[in-house]
């Protein structure tokens, strides 16, 4: 499984990244430009990413408009909605405005509310049928 | 007429023959913005001796047995230590991405060494234990990973909070969550308002005096990591540019050096090679 995570802090991001570790390749990016960047990168190497770990609240492009961002670069590629990206919005805030959002508009695949620990995530994998 | 009591108050010869004294043993430079903090930090320590005025202070300090005896309670009192746990990130993330990657692929086979630290004006301890958090959890799926911090400071008052390594939850928001659950306990009553960290976080940290001014420093090993951030403002120029010289002597060939973001050594002559503005490198 390769995953990529998209958070600014960093000892959120190192917390994270161990987690994800776990399950195989797992990259890291600071801010949602970034984010994208890499996981066009990663399609066009037909190396894509099983998972993607969005923020919410990012610098530069926040996790709400990288979602929106990936989920258009997928349409223009023809992808159909089974061979999405499954990705996941982690918010600090349980903040169910954001989350509706990301969920109903942007099309994320699932949420986890911060901190979240390895038997949370682990079930969200097996949810998501990525393990 | 009221009685106002002995004369307490501080006169500024006295604060500039205090700051002349202070450079001259420790090299730390007290600006004139820091007098009021100065001059209340003194009236605490003179009650704590209960000195009736300034002027018996001052005699004190300056008397063979004061010179000996209280010059470390003066530094202590001095030197402003403000710091926080994950402070200025990128460094970590550097040590963590390039640094640990880098002596991981230095030996794969026999038996590998420990990976020297340290933590150079340590201060209460925010930045030792920040780096045996990020140790422990890399060690977690690199068991052949060892490492030893060798945390220091002028302050003995600082010291001994370091070493209790008792923290202000209010102080820690930096510290994720998940990390506050795993390496510290949190205080009960009227102690819930403290975090201490668990003996598994303490183990590899090795708490001592060391005033950066005395040149060579009382340390028989050579270190592959030095972070002396937010320590040298203190110092003038040439002071900053010895003290530097004598850290990388520390250091061992390819070791790095990790300053302050508001420290730069451009210009000095050092043994170091420039990574970026605030992450050298030994030569």
């Amino acid at each position: 499984m390769k995953s990529l995570i998209a958070e600014d802090d960093f000892s959120s991001r190192f917390y994270i990244k161990k987690l994800l570790s776990a399950y195989g390749q797992c990259d890291v990016t600071s801010d949602g430009l970034e984010a994208v960047m890499a996981f066009k990168l990663a399609f066009e190497e037909k190396q894509p990413y099983d998972v993607i770990v969005l923020d919410i609240m990012m610098p530069n492009m926040d996790g709400q408009e990288a979602l929106k961002a990936i989920r258009e670069f997928e349409q223009e590629q023809g992808i159909s909605e089974k061979d999405e990206v499954k990705i996941v919005m982690a918010t600090a805030l349980d903040n169910p405005k954001d989350v509706f959002e990301a969920m109903y508009r942007g099309r994320c695949s699932s949420y986890l509310v911060k901190p979240f620990g390895e038997k949370k995530l682990h079930e969200l994998m097996v949810e998501l049928r990525l393990i | 007429m009221i009685n106002t009591g002995p004369d307490k108050s501080i006169k500024h010869s006295d604060i500039v023959r205090l700051s002349d004294f202070m450079i001259e043993e420790t090299g730390i430079h007290l600006g004139p913005d820091k007098q009021a903090l100065i001059e209340g930090r003194l009236h605490k320590r003179m009650r704590e001796l209960a000195l009736p005025s300034f002027d018996v202070y001052m005699d004190y300090v300056f008397s063979p047995k004061g010179k000996s005896n209280e010059i470390i309670h003066l530094i202590d009192i001095l030197t402003t230590n403000k710091t926080d746990f994950f402070r200025e990130p990128n460094h970590f993330e550097y040590l963590m991405d390039s640094v640990i990657p880098e002596f991981k692929n230095e030996g794969e086979a026999g038996v590998r060494r420990a990976l020297n630290v340290w933590s150079a004006g340590c201060s209460s301890g925010e930045e030792p234990y920040t780096l045996s958090i990020l140790f422990n959890e890399f060690l977690e799926n690199n068991p052949w990973f060892r490492y030893q911090i060798i945390a220091t400071d002028i302050s003995t008052r600082v010291l001994d909070m370091a070493k209790k390594g008792v923290f202000e939850i209010d102080k820690m928001s930096d510290v994720p969550l998940m990390y506050k659950r795993k390496y510290f306990l949190k205080g009960k009553g009227e102690n819930s308002n403290l975090a201490k960290a668990i003996p598994r976080l303490k183990s590899n940290i090795l708490f001592g005096r060391i005033n950066l001014m005395e040149m060579p420093y009382p340390l028989d090993i050579t270190f592959d990591v030095i972070f002396c951030r937010n320590v040298i403002i203190y110092f003038k120029k040439p002071v900053q540019e010895k003290v530097v010289n004598a850290l990388s002597q520390k250091l061992r060939k390819g070791g790095y050096l990790f300053m302050g973001h508001s420290e730069t050594l451009t210009g000095m002559d050092i043994p170091l090679e420039r990574i970026n503005s605030t992450v050298y490198r030994k030569l």
